[in-house]
C-alpha cells in the first residue's frame, strides 16, 4: 500500500543513532567553557580574597528611609 | 568616598509576587484536577481540555514556568538590586519581561487545554511559545548583566553566581530543544527522533530541574535564609565551591532518565556516574543553609518564614539524596514508571520550591508594604497544613510506586505473570486518593498564605521605589579603561538588546549547525517503514491528547517486561519518531507493541468506554475522537515536513498521501464493519486505531536473525 522507498541498514549503527551526542557534548562543553571562563575570570578579579565580609555585608541594608 | 542616592524598583517585584501568587493556586488546583482524575476519571466531564492527559501538562508547565518562574523573577529582581547595589538596569525591559511572560503563561495554557504540544514532557509548547520564550529569557538577560554591570559592590555575592549560571544554561537548553519544524501555526515536528529525541530531551528535561528549580532557587536560599535569619551564611568559602562544582557536574547527568532503554549503555552509565557524584555539591548546599541556622534554632521555633526555609532547604536534601539513589540501575529498575518518581518531584516541587518560595513571600511582603505579618499565627497554621499534605502526598506514592512495581515483576510458580496490569492499577487506587488528600491540604494552605498576605497588603503602605545609598565604584582606572564598550553599552538598553539578539542568533547557529549534520535516518532494522499517512495523523492525535503521559512505548529488558509486553525496545525501531514517545510513567501498560495484539473493535470500544472491555480501568472516555473529522487537508504538508526531517517517503509522495488515507481508512471501517461497528466516514478514531495497530509490528515482520545480530545480544522473550 505504501510506496517507500527505502535504503538499507547503514553502517555504523552506533554512530548513526547516537550522533546526536555530539551535539550535545559540544553545547554542554560550550557552556562548560563559559562557566570556566567566568571561574577564572572570578578568581583572577580577587572576588574571592575576602570571604569574611561579603557574607557579612548583606545582612546591612541601606534603605534610607 | 561620596554617596550616591537611588531607588530600589520594587514595583516589578510586586508584580512578580502578585503573579506567584495567583499561579500557584491556579498550577496547583490543575495537580489536583489530574490527581482526582486518576481514581475519578469522569471529573473530565466528557471533554478533552479537561482529561488528565492535556491537565497534566497544564499542571506542570503553571506549576514549573509560571510559579516557580514568577518565584525565581521575584526573588532575583528583589536580592539583585540589593546586592548590586543599584536599581534594575532598565524600568522598560523590567516591564517587558514581566507582561512577556505572563502572556507566554496564559496562552501556553490555553493552547495546551487546546491539544496543542510538541509531545515532549516539559517542553510542551509549541514553537511560536518557544520563540517568544527565548525573546523573552534574553530580555531579563539584558536586565540582568545591565544591572550587574552598573553595580556599586565590586564583589559578586554567592546568590548572583547561581543566577547568572540559571539564565546561561537554560538559554542553551532551551534552544537546543526547542530545534523543531512548524507544520502549521501551532503545530511541529520536533527535528530529532527516535533515541536521539529521548536523549536531547531529558538531558534538556533534566538540566531544566538543575538549572530551572535547583540553581536559581539556591540563589534565592544565600540570599533570602542569611536576611531572615539575620546571621550570615555558615561558610561563604562552601558556597562558592558547592556553586562551581554543581553547575559543572549537574549537566551531565541526564541520561540517568533512560535506564535501561534503548540508550547505548556507555551514555546510562556516564549519568549515572555523575548522578551519584552530584550528592556532594548537593548536599554541600543544604549543610551551608542548615548549619547558618546553628545557634538560632530557637528562633525557627517563632519565626514562621524560618519554618518554611528550614522545611525547604529538609526536603531539597532528601531530593538530592533519592536523585543519586534512583540513578543506580538496579533501583531504577524498580522506580521507573511508578509513581516513585512523581513522589520524588514532589518533595522538591512542595518542599523545596513551593517552602522556599512561601517563605521568601512571608519576609518580603511585610518589608515591601512596610508592615508586620498581618497573622503569624495564620502562617504557622500554613505552615503545619502544608507539611502535613506534603507527607500525605509522598508517602502514599512512594507505597503505591513501590507495590506496583513489585506486582508488575512477580511470577506464580509455573512462571506466569501473577498480576494483570488493571490488578496493579486498581490496588494502589486508595494510595491516589489519599495523595489528592495530602494535595487538598497543601493548597488549602497556600489559600490560607494569600488571605494572610492580602490582610499584610491591607494594612500596610507600599514603597514602589525605595530610596537607598550607596558610594559609587572605583573609578574605571583601576580597570585600565577596558570596561569603557560597556560603560558606553549599558547606557543603551536598545543597543543592547540588538546586540545581545546577534550574540544569541549567531549561538543559535553554532549550535544548530551540528543538527543538519545529524544523520539520524538510516533505517537500522530493515524491516522498520515509515508511519503511513493515516497513521501519522492518528500519532498526531496520540500526542495531542497526551497518551504518551501515561503509556511508555519502551519494554526495557526484564522478564516480566518481556513477558507482558513482549520483545524489549530496540534503537532502531524509532528512526520515524518525530517526537519519541517513549513516555516516562505507567499509569496504564505499555503500548510499544500493542500493534495486532487486539482487533480493531477492542480499540473502537475501548476508547469509547475503557471499562466496557476492562472493567475498572481508570482511563476517561474519548467520546470526541468518533465526532471530530480528520483534517485530511493537512496531510500533504505533514509528508512535506516529515521528508524534511528525513523520513524516506518516495519524492512527490505528499499530493497522493490522501489516496492511501483512504484506502488505510476504508479498509478498518470494513474490519470494523465486520464487527457489526459502523463508523461516519473520515473521524479521527479510525486514525488512532491506525496508529495504535501499527505499533511494534515492524519488528515482528523483521527476520530473527538480523534483530538479533544488530543488538548485539540474544533476543528474549517470545
Amino acid at each position: 500500500m505504501i510506496k517507500v522507498i527505502f535504503r538499507g541498514a547503514g553502517p555504523g549503527y552506533f554512530c548513526d543513532t547516537m550522533s546526536v551526542i555530539i551535539l550535545l557534548l559540544a553545547a554542554s562543553l560550550f557552556v562548560a567553557l563559559i562557566f570556566l571562563g567566568l571561574f577564572l575570570w572570578s578568581v583572577k578579579n580577587k572576588q574571592y580574597d575576602d570571604e569574611f565580609s561579603p557574607p557579612r555585608r548583606i545582612l546591612f541594608d541601606d534603605e534610607k528611609n | 568616598m561620596p554617596t550616591e542616592q537611588f531607588y530600589y524598583d520594587n514595583k516589578t517585584v510586586k508584580r512578580f509576587a502578585y503573579a506567584v501568587l495567583f499561579w500557584s493556586i491556579v498550577g496547583m488546583l490543575a495537580g489536583l484536577w489530574a490527581s482526582i482524575s486518576l481514581f475519578y476519571p469522569s471529573i473530565n466531564l466528557g471533554l478533552p481540555a479537561t482529561s488528565f492527559g492535556r491537565m497534566r501538562p497544564v499542571h506542570t508547565n503553571a506549576v514549573i514556568f509560571a510559579f516557580v518562574g514568577n518565584g525565581i523573577f521575584m526573588g532575583v529582581y528583589y536580592s539583585l538590586q540589593r546586592l548590586c547595589k543599584t536599581r534594575m538596569y532598565s524600568n522598560l525591559l523590567s516591564s517587558l519581561h514581566f507582561w512577556g511572560w505572563q502572556l507566554i503563561i496564559v496562552v501556553g495554557a490555553v493552547t495546551l487545554w487546546m491539544g496543542k504540544t510538541s509531545g515532549k514532557e516539559y517542553a510542551e509548547l509549541e514553537w511560536p511559545l518557544d520563540i517568544a520564550i527565548a525573546v523573552v529569557w534574553i530580555i531579563f538577560g539584558i536586565n540582568l548583566f545591565g544591572t550587574i554591570l552598573k553595580r556599586r559592590e565590586k564583589h559578586i555575592y554567592v546568590a548572583i553566581w547561581f543566577y547568572i549560571a540559571t539564565w546561561v544554561t537554560v538559554a542553551m537548553l532551551h534552544i537546543v530543544n526547542s530545534v523543531e519544524l512548524p507544520v502549521s501555526m501551532w503545530k511541529s515536528y520536533s527535528w530529532y527522533a527516535g533515541v536521539q529525541d529521548a536523549l536531547v530531551q531529558w538531558w534538556y528535561g533534566h538540566n531544566a530541574v538543575a538549572f530551572f528549580l535547583t540553581t536559581p532557587y539556591l540563589g534565592l536560599m544565600y540570599y533570602f535564609l542569611p536576611k531572615a535569619a539575620n546571621r550570615p551564611i555558615y561558610s561563604y568559602r562552601l558556597s562558592i565551591i558547592h556553586f562551581w562544582a554543581l553547575i559543572f557536574i549537574y549537566i551531565w547527568a541526564g541520561p540517568h532518565h533512560l535506564l535501561y532503554t534503548a540508550l547505548p549503555d556507555w551514555a546510562q552509565s556516564l549519568g549515572v556516574v555523575f548522578s551519584i557524584m552530584l550528592i556532594a555539591p548537593s548536599w554541600g548546599g543544604m549543610l551551608n543553609g542548615l548549619f547558618t541556622l546553628r545557634g538560632a534554632w530557637d528562633r525557627v521555633r517563632e519565626d514562621p518564614v524560618l519554618k518554611f526555609l528550614v522545611v525547604a532547604i529538609t526536603c531539597y536534601g532528601m531530593a538530592t539524596f533519592e536523585g543519586p539513589m534512583l540513578s543506580l540501575k538496579n533501583v531504577n529498575a524498580i522506580s521507573h514508571f511508578t509513581d516513585w518518581t512523581i513522589a520524588h518531584v514532589h518533595i522538591g516541587a512542595l518542599g523545596w520550591n513551593g517552602f522556599l518560595t512561601f517563605g521568601i513571600l512571608y519576609w518580603l511582603i511585610p518589608r515591601m508594604w512596610n508592615t508586620p505579618l498581618y497573622s503569624k499565627k495564620l502562617a504557622g497554621t500554613h505552615f503545619w497544613i502544608g507539611t502535613i499534605g506534603i507527607v500525605l502526598y509522598a508517602v502514599p506514592l512512594y507505597w503505591a510506586g513501590f507495590t506496583q512495581s513489585m506486582m508488575w515483576k512477580n511470577f506464580t510458580e509455573e512462571g506466569q505473570l501473577r498480576f494483570q496490569f488493571l490488578e496493579t492499577v486498581t490496588h494502589i487506587l486508595p494510595m491516589y486518593i489519599t495523595r489528592s488528600i495530602g494535595g487538598t491540604l497543601y493548597i488549602i494552605g497556600a489559600l490560607i498564605m494569600v488571605y494572610n498576605l492580602r490582610k499584610t497588603i491591607k494594612q500596610g503602605q507600599f514603597s514602589a521605589n525605595e530610596l537607598a545609598e550607596a558610594p559609587a565604584l572605583p573609578a574605571v582606572a583601576e580597570t585600565h579603561g577596558r570596561t569603557y564598550w560597556h560603560r558606553w553599552i549599558e547606557r543603551r538598553p536598545l543597543q543592547m538588546l540588538v546586540f545581545s539578539l546577534v550574540a544569541v542568533a549567531i549561538g543559535g547557529m553554532i549550535e544548530m549547525i551540528p543538527t543538519f549534520l545529524v544523520k539520524s535516518n538510516i533505517p537500522t532494522i530493515s524491516s522498520v517503514k515509515p508511519y503511513t499517512p493515516l497513521e501519522l495523523h492518528g500519532r498526531d492525535i496520540y500526542v495531542r491528547e497526551g497518551c504518551y503521559l501515561c503509556h511508555s512505548q519502551m519494554v526495557r529488558p526484564f522478564r516480566d517486561e518481556v513477558a507482558r509486553y513482549g520483545e524489549y525496545s530496540k534503537a532502531g525501531e524509532f528512526v520515524y519518531d518525530h517526537p519519541f514517545q517513549w513516555g516516562s510513567k505507567r499509569t496504564g501498560p505499555d503500548l510499544a507493541r500493542v500493534g495486532g495484539k487486539y482487533p480493531d473493535s477492542w480499540h473502537y470500544n475501548h476508547l469509547l468506554d475503557p471499562t466496557s472491555m476492562s472493567p475498572g480501568s481508570i482511563m476517561p472516555n474519548y467520546g470526541w475522537l468518533f465526532d471530530h473529522e480528520l483534517d485530511t487537508l493537512r496531510t500533504p504538508s505533514m509528508i512535506r515536513a516529515m521528508q524534511r526531517l528525513g523520513v524516506p517517503y518516495p519524492a512527490g509522495y505528499a499530493s497522493e498521501a490522501n489516496n492511501d488515507l483512504s484506502a488505510q481508512e476504508a479498509s478498518i471501517r470494513a474490519s470494523l464493519k465486520g464487527d457489526k461497528i459502523s463508523t461516519g466516514g473520515n473521524k479521527e478514531i479510525v486514525a488512532l486505531i491506525a496508529y495504535l495497530q501499527r505499533l511494534g509490528k515492524d519488528i515482528k515482520a523483521a527476520p530473527k536473525e538480523q534483530t538479533a545480530m544488530k543488538d548485539g545480544g540474544a533476543l528474549m522473550g517470545n
